[in-house]
Formats: C-alpha cells, structure tokens, sequence
C-alpha cells in the first residue's frame, strides 16, 4: 500500500514539475518576444509582470465555459483530455536526475513516441467537434503535420539508440560520462552524444519544432488564416488543457534532448537536477 | 487492487465495444473503438508486457485510429457523419456471432499455452520478447513482415486501378 502512495506521490510532484515549468515558460516567452520586438511584454502584475501567468492561470479557471450551441458536445467535452492527459504522462519517463525518475522503464524512448502518437487524435477530434470550419482545418493540419514529423523524429533518435543499445534514458545519460577530447588530464569536451552525431541532433531538433508547431513551422495556428487552429471555440478551462499541453510538450521534447544529445544530468559542482533544468531551459530558449 | 482494476478495465472496454457497433454518428463510434484500444493497452500494462502495451498505443491508439478519422472525415458526406446503415439485427448475425464467440472460446481454452504465471512477474519482460522473436522465431516473424508488405503493395495496386 505504501509503495503506491510513494508511486501516486511521485507522480504528483512530475505533474506539479511540468506544470511550474509551464508556467515559467509561458511568462519568459511574452518577456522575451517582447525584448525582441522593442517592446515592454506584461510589465503590470507584480515587478516586471512576474505574477503575469498567475493571474492569467486565475483567470483561465474563473472565466465562464462556452460551449457553443451546434457543436458534438461530447466529442467536444472529451477532446481536451485525449491531448492534455498523454502530454502529461511524458513526464512519468523523464529522469530529471540519477535517482529521480517515477518509472524507469526499459523502453521509456518507445514509450515516449508511443504516447505522442495519441495526440493528433484528440487535436483531430477537437478540431472537427467544434463545427467550424477554420477549426477543422487547423485541425487537419495539425494533425497531419503531427503525424508526418513523428517518423523523423524518431529515425534522428534510432542513432543515438544503436550507439548506446538501450531505450533506457536512465542508461543512455549513464553512457555519456566521461571525456571525449583530452588534453592531459583536462577534459574539453564531454562525451556527449552530439558530439558524436552532430547531424541527428539538427534532425531531432528541426522536426522537434515542426512537430510543436513553433514559428518556422506554425502553419496548423496560422492567425492570418484560421484563428487559433483547431481550439479557436474553446474557451475557459478546455483552452487552457490545450494551452498546457502544447507548452509541456515543447518542454518535454527539449529535455529529451538534452537526455539524448547533452549528456542529461551529468556536469560538476551542481547538483544533477539544476544542471538538468539549465540545459533544458536553454533549448527551450533557442526554441522561443 | 489489480482484479477490481482488470474488472473495472474490462468493463469499459465491453461498453465502449457495443457503443462501437450502436452508435449512429461514425465519429463517436472511431471514439469508442479508441477507447477499446487504450483500454486493451491498460491490461497489457497490467500484465507486465510494456513493450506490447506501447505498441497497441503507438499502432493502434494512435496510428490505427487517426486513418479512421481521416478516412470518416474525407469520405462521408454531410456535416454530422451519420451512417447509413439501417442497423436492424437479424436473427443470422446473433447466429454468427455466437459462432465466432464460440470458436474463439473453443481455440482459447485448449491451447496449451506454455507460459502462464511465471512471465508475469519477470522484471525484463522486453528483452525475453525479443530473444524469443528474433532468435527462435525469427523465420515466422520475418513471412509474417513479407505478408504485411504484400498486402501493402496490393492495397496500393487496388487503388491505382480507379
């Protein structure tokens, strides 16, 4: 009985983990489009907005919950969960450092392309539910965009897994220790595995930004064209599942670079964990 | 805890099995039978076969039921995908399927399965799996892969025809 309250605790804290990450996120993303563009960004709540995402998180949760009249109300209802509760189920396979990690599967790469498979079906449902026409084109396109890069993403993953010959994230941080360039006794460079496939990393890291849609590739969300893509009649709590889904999900895939490419948790001095967030909020840096 | 999960698991996937063939909207219907898929995934996870529980998600959950969506959403007309199928029940289809029921009953209970209890509580499950299909079984594995292709290369052939 205890070890599933320890199972269900862990669980808990990588859920409440993905979400500050969001949170975080979604505030350093309007500051740096902001900074980028000449602008202030929300400068309001809090000093320099900081408390931004809180209030508007409050605000997602207070407001009332539209559902308009002609839509399939329970394909409609459903939809939001079929994308926010896989999203959030990544984080059950993510090691965030040596010993923390809720389950360490054998196969927790395949786990991860497996469960990501299920989220155009309820980004597809959602955007035909909703009974509009620019909401099941942006869904159709998501979808299939979805679909299309999920095959490169993971062949630019098949290299690393043949080099290490293991699913395991746990095993394949564990394979990345050590120096691969020394000069005496100083290491220079890590033996990270972007080292030594430079070209699987692009791969991964431009068909990571067409599977999320990010700016290159945000045609499925094209504003000029079909408003929001395929939650444009969702309002309230059901917008904001698709919202946290969709930003966890960046988040998620950058770690797994990090884990794959950048040697996860591993480098001196600080502890594994904030090493592990260091990297990862570098990509999702560069991703902005 | 595990028999009331199996019992509670078992009776979503039977519900969601008779909304498959009851319902009138098609949508609802791939729905449903995505319901079935992930529910078949949950009792393979429960078995402590990872690897065939990700592989029903990943083929059929995911793969399987967004060329059913397509396939709806492209080639039926109106705006609510209602079937046009009369849905009466004859007497031959009760027939049928007790049939089929009973064979697969019959096929079940008098195989001689040569692992029951043991496998569940191996820890490497994968690893055993792919020993016995790449290693022992490698040549049914490999006709079985051909015949996939065959019937790949059919379809295509199929529909080049129109």
């Amino acid at each position: 009985m205890i070890e599933i309250l320890l199972i269900l605790l862990k669980g808990v804290v990588a859920l409440a983990v993905g979400l500050f990450n969001v949170i975080v996120f979604l505030y350093v993303e309007r500051k740096v489009l902001a900074d980028m563009q000449v602008r202030m960004g929300p400068m309001r709540v809090g000093s320099h907005g900081i408390l931004q995402p809180l209030a508007d998180a409050l605000k997602l949760l207070l407001k009332e919950d539209i559902v308009p009249t002609k839509v399939d109300w329970l394909l409609f209802v459903v939809a939001p969960f079929i994308v926010f509760v896989p999203s959030f189920m990544l984080y059950m396979v993510i090691p965030i450092s040596p010993t923390w990690v809720v389950n360490d599967l054998d196969i927790s790469l395949f786990y991860i392309f497996g469960i990501l498979t299920v989220l155009p079906v309820g980004i597809l449902i959602a955007g035909w539910s909703s009974y509009s026409k620019y909401s099941l084109i942006g869904g159709i396109r998501a979808a299939a965009q979805q679909i299309s890069y999920e095959i490169p993403l993971l062949i630019s993953v098949l290299g690393v897994v043949m080099l290490t010959g293991s699913l395991s994230l746990v095993k394949i941080v564990g394979l990345q220790g050590g120096a691969l360039l020394k000069i005496g006794s100083i290491p220079i460079l890590p033996n990270w595995f972007i080292f030594l496939q430079p070209l699987a990393f692009i791969f991964y890291f431009v068909t990571m930004l067409a599977d999320q849609e990010r700016t290159p590739f945000d045609i499925p969300e094209a504003e000029s064209e079909i408003v929001q893509g395929y939650f444009t009649e969702y309002s309230s709590m059901k917008f904001a599942l698709f919202f946290l889904a969709e930003y966890s999900n960046v988040i998620v895939l950058s770690a797994i670079a990090v884990l794959l490419f950048f040697g996860g948790w591993r480098r001196p001095l600080l502890p594994p964990v904030v090493w592990f967030f260091i990297k990862t909020w570098i990509l999702v840096y560069i991703m902005i | 805890m595990t028999n009331a999960l199996f019992w509670i698991v078992s009776i979503i996937i039977l519900v969601a099995c008779w909304r498959v063939v009851t319902t009138r909207n098609l949508l609802h219907s791939v729905l449903a039978a995505f319901i079935v898929l992930i529910s078949t995934a949950i009792i393979y996870f429960m078995l402590n076969a990872e690897f065939l529980g990700i592989a029903q998600i990943l083929i059929y959950a995911g793969a399987v039921t967004i060329l059913l969506l397509f396939v709806v959403m492209l080639t039926t007309t109106g705006p609510r995908f209602e079937t046009g199928f009369e849905n009466k029940v004859s007497p031959l289809m009760y027939l049928t399927s007790l049939l089929l029921f009973a064979l697969l009953v019959f096929i079940i209970s008098n195989i001689n399965w040569p692992f029951t209890a043991t496998i569940i509580k191996m820890k490497n499950v994968t690893e055993v799996l792919a020993g016995r299909i790449f290693l022992e079984y490698l040549l049914p594995f490999e006709v079985a892969s051909v015949l996939l292709l065959a019937a790949l290369v059919g379809a295509v052939v199929l529909a080049r025809k129109e």
